[in-house]
């Protein structure tokens, strides 16, 4: 691990109070995409599984439910372009 | 030259003994049943009735929240003045208003998390409510085509009523339902909602429709709000619709508003190519039907409900029943409501709409 990719395993505030960081790489982002996945993994602190967000799917609707309807093939035209 | 015959004046009549007078134009373009609606059956049929009703209730409405303090010449400035003030009270509350749009109309109609309602309040909204008005993508259907929609459009001029009738309802004040949070907030809101409100239901009684479509062709703003429906997928139901509006009334109104046009979309033709449809649509949708949808389709709504008789839980599902009938069952159902509730009554069990 070279000089600069050393300094990215600081706080934040120490990166960006850094004058060498906002010399050569102001963008943090682009700076990152140059590491390689081994540099960055200790980087990234393990989600806490407790907090990590369930991604359920949007529940289908009974078949005959008010709510089911059928997306069509255009979305129907915005209305309120006068008062409302 | 000769004063043009306009029958019976039934308008005029209807509204004799009320307080106030409606706009010229409006009392002459109901009278002579010529107005952007007249080809439907439902609206053409008793205008008179639909608007009379309507503005019997307006004028009420203002009388009590404004009492003689305010003439109705003075009315657009108030209004305009109560629009900077709600903003300034609203500013550090538009978040939590947005959040307590959403929920009360969830809570109202018990709408399921896959029509994913999106509302914000912007006092300055941009014109980014553009009706696409290129004619291209149907300008290679036949007259036959567009003659076999005319049903479908006209069927769908009566739902279009039922969203804005139904959102002019919720804008009179189901603000009420969280009066207590909105006390929190700052106890000053509801009574100027009650104005705002009752001021702005009034003055488009007294605007002239010729003028309002003109200050919109020359670009003025005066865009209170809007909605849009995006499905994720065809065919499938998950959506979500997006509300903007300058205030939480006004926000209350395009959430009610992208909610019942949503269980509209029960009524959208299968069939249609995407060339029809942006034609039905365009028909169907067009914004010059929009002021008298405010003029006569509260009416259409209260009428409704008044004869159904149900929980506004229940409503989403008459809103599907009656989305997918046919344009004759809806003029008749809804002609039957301005003559004989009972008998709509009856009719609305018929086709299982209750």
């Amino acid at each position: 691990m070279n000089k600069k990719q050393n300094k990215l395993l600081g706080s934040p505030e120490d990166l960006r109070n850094d004058p060498e960081l906002e010399k050569g790489f102001l963008n943090l982002k682009q700076f990152k995409f140059k590491m390689s996945p081994e540099t960055l993994e200790p980087l990234v602190k393990p989600a806490d599984p407790e907090v990590i967000p369930e991604i359920v799917p949007k529940k289908e609707p009974e078949e005959d439910s008010p709510w089911n309807v059928p997306g069509p093939k255009v979305d129907p035209t915005p209305k309120g372009k006068y008062i409302f | 030259m000769a004063k043009i015959d306009i029958g019976n004046k039934e308008f005029s009549k209807a509204i004799q003994n009320l307080p106030y007078t409606p706009n010229r134009g409006i009392i002459k373009k109901l009278d002579a049943k010529l107005f952007s609606l007249d080809a439907n059956n439902v609206y053409s049929y008793k205008p008179e009735y639909l608007a009379g009703q309507e503005f019997k209730s307006v004028c009420e409405l203002f009388q009590r929240r404004f009492g003689d303090e305010v003439k109705p010449s003075d009315v657009l400035l108030k209004v305009m003045g109560l629009f900077e003030y709600i903003s300034r009270k609203e500013k550090p509350f538009v978040k939590d208003l947005q959040n307590l749009a959403v929920e009360i109309i969830r809570d109202l109609y018990n709408v399921p998390d896959h029509v994913d309602l999106k509302a914000f309040i912007e006092p300055r909204i941009h014109l980014d409510t553009e009706q696409d008005n290129n004619p291209e993508p149907f300008l290679d259907l036949s007259l036959e085509q567009k003659n076999a929609m005319r049903d479908e459009i006209q069927k769908r001029v009566i739902l279009n009523g039922l969203v804005h009738g139904s959102s002019m309802h919720i804008w009179k004040g189901v603000y009420y339902l969280v009066k207590d949070k909105l006390d929190e907030m700052n106890p000053q809101l509801v009574e100027l909602y009650d104005e705002f409100t009752a001021g702005i239901n009034f003055q488009f009684w007294m605007m002239s429709p010729d003028s309002i479509q003109g200050a919109i062709a020359g670009g003025s703003q005066i865009t209170q709000g809007f909605n849009k429906i995006k499905f994720d997928t065809p065919g499938k139901p998950q959506a979500t619709v997006l509300c903007k509006a300058i205030n939480f009334p006004a926000l209350l109104h395009e959430v009610n508003k992208g909610v019942i046009d949503y269980l509209i979309c029960h009524s959208i033709p299968k069939q249609y190519s995407k060339e029809e449809l942006a034609y039905y649509y365009s028909k169907a949708d067009s914004y010059e039907n929009e002021i008298w949808h405010y003029l006569l389709s509260p009416t259409l709504w209260s009428d409704l409900l008044a004869v159904a008789d149900v929980d506004s839980q229940e409503i989403p599902k008459i809103i599907m029943n009656l989305s997918k009938l046919s344009y004759q069952t809806l003029t008749e159902i809804f002609r039957a409501m301005m003559e004989d509730p009972k008998a709509a009554r009856i009719k609305l069990q018929v086709w299982k709409v209750i």
